[in-house]
């Protein structure tokens, strides 16, 4: 089959996607307002239409973009803090027994504790700011870790007997064959940990109503039964969760073919 | 003796595939193991390449530097062709280049190992093993699947670019042990 003719079946498989991620989405539009027809009261559910005109309106304000920035950089943070941070545990408890002893039960507790109870003691542990960012961090933390501990657990051992054979020196063999191996088990691992870190992180800015955030508005939305209002910031939350998801794929892989640690043809 | 096994037996659970078996490879020499499946061909392979210690007998090699063509290719589905041979064999482009061309492999440096036939991605793995400055080479039945004529012309450029280098050479057909020159066939039984 020749290179034109592949593009154009890629092109047209690229097409055919979008086409049926826009009718799904224009699916889940109609049934939203079908759904606010039947109940017939703003209070309870809010139509599409308002919500875009809410939406508008935010964002005619710098309020509305201050408070989103702020919140996305508290939850990017506590993010970037926590995979970092699994992905180095992961590694130091693969390498030492007495560190994985040690740690286990830790990131157990983590992963079983209710996410309100760190919320209420980081509230007394930490000033309101600092908050969110903690409890992102706490979200991404085990899922990455168990991730990239699996993760190198299932590097392919006939692939280090070649290094081995080939005396490939210790930056190679963490370049060339663990990276490579571990990096779709971090990248599944980050997915999910965004998701987790953007509800966790919003949570903490409601309940501790943390200044300059959407969790903020999202509370006073609450307290004044401003239904459009919750609709209006809770699609601001997702479409920035999708945001941050797509731009930190993209970064890691752009990065990841550049440092050869991917296929660069795909 | 640069490589001398003396005695070495060597089991897998209740499986013995290597009993007392003694072996001497002079500097430069090339040695052909003839076989049945499962007749431990590779195990003492494995053994000479330092991958494996043997249950018990002793074990000698002045080698440092081995290189091996494995049987199920070992390359790193995340670089192409020329890089899996740069990678591992710390050589440049232009020398893995060459032993691409060699080895009837031209156009296909910047291939994935995926997108190549079984028998490429051999060739590479025949590639990767001459393109290393090893001392000794390994090879574990390295010109399975290759079909006849270009099995052939494979062999006519190993026999060129091992220059010198030990040889242990494992397969079931006794023509490439001729074809490879060796002057050491050693043959394992069932």
């Amino acid at each position: 089959m020749s290179a034109d003719k592949c593009r154009e079946i890629l092109h047209s498989q690229k097409l055919k996607n979008i086409a049926i991620k826009t009718a799904v989405a224009a699916l889940w539009l109609v049934l939203w307002q079908l759904v606010c027809m039947a109940v017939n009261m703003e209070l309870l559910v809010v139509s599409p239409a308002a919500v875009a005109r809410r939406l508008l309106a935010l964002g005619q304000t710098a309020e509305f973009w201050s408070d989103s920035l702020r919140s996305l950089g508290r939850i990017t943070e506590g993010f970037l803090f926590g995979s970092v941070t699994g992905a180095l545990l992961a590694v130091v408890c693969r390498r030492y027994a007495f560190a994985r002893a040690f740690f286990s039960p830790a990131v157990t507790v983590i992963k079983s504790t209710p996410v309100a109870s760190f919320i209420i003691l980081a509230l007394v542990w930490l000033t309101g700011q600092h908050v969110p960012v903690f409890i992102a961090f706490l979200m991404v933390l085990p899922v990455v870790y168990a991730n990239v501990y699996q993760g190198i657990g299932e590097v392919d051992p006939k692939l280090l007997e070649m290094v081995a054979v080939y005396r490939m020196s210790r930056l190679q063999k963490v370049s060339k064959i663990y990276i490579p191996s571990i990096l779709p088990y971090f990248m599944a691992a980050c997915r999910t940990a965004l998701g987790m870190a953007w509800k966790a992180g919003v949570a903490a800015e409601v309940i501790g109503v943390t200044k300059d955030s959407i969790g903020r508005k999202l509370y006073y939305s609450k307290i004044y039964l401003e239904t459009v209002d919750l609709f209006a910031w809770t699609v601001t939350v997702i479409v920035m969760s999708l945001l941050l998801e797509k731009i930190f794929v993209w970064a890691v892989d752009r990065l990841s073919r550049k440092l050869h640690l991917t296929r660069r043809d795909k | 003796m640069p490589l001398s096994f003396q005695h070495i037996n060597h089991s897998f659970g209740s499986k013995t595939v290597l009993h007392d078996v003694s072996l001497d490879v002079a500097d430069g020499e090339r040695v052909g193991i003839l076989g049945p499946s499962g007749g431990g061909k590779t195990t003492l392979l494995n053994i000479a390449a330092g991958l494996l210690r043997p249950d018990s007998g002793e074990v000698q090699s002045s080698y440092d530097r081995v290189s091996f063509v494995f049987q199920e290719y070992r390359l790193l589905p995340w670089l192409t062709a020329a890089e899996n041979i740069t990678a591992a064999a710390g050589c440049s482009r232009e020398t893995a280049l060459a032993l691409l061309n060699a080895l009837e492999l031209g156009g296909e440096e910047d291939s994935y190992p995926d997108s190549l036939s079984g028998g490429m991605q051999q060739r590479v793995n025949i590639a990767r093993a001459l393109a290393y400055s090893s001392d000794m080479v390994l090879m574990d039945e390295p010109f399975k699947g290759l079909d006849e004529e270009l099995r052939g012309r494979v062999i006519g450029q190993v026999d060129t670019y091992l220059d010198g280098r030990t040889l242990l050479l494992v397969t079931h057909d006794r023509r490439e042990c001729e074809w490879l020159k060796c002057t050491k066939i050693i043959e394992f039984d069932e």
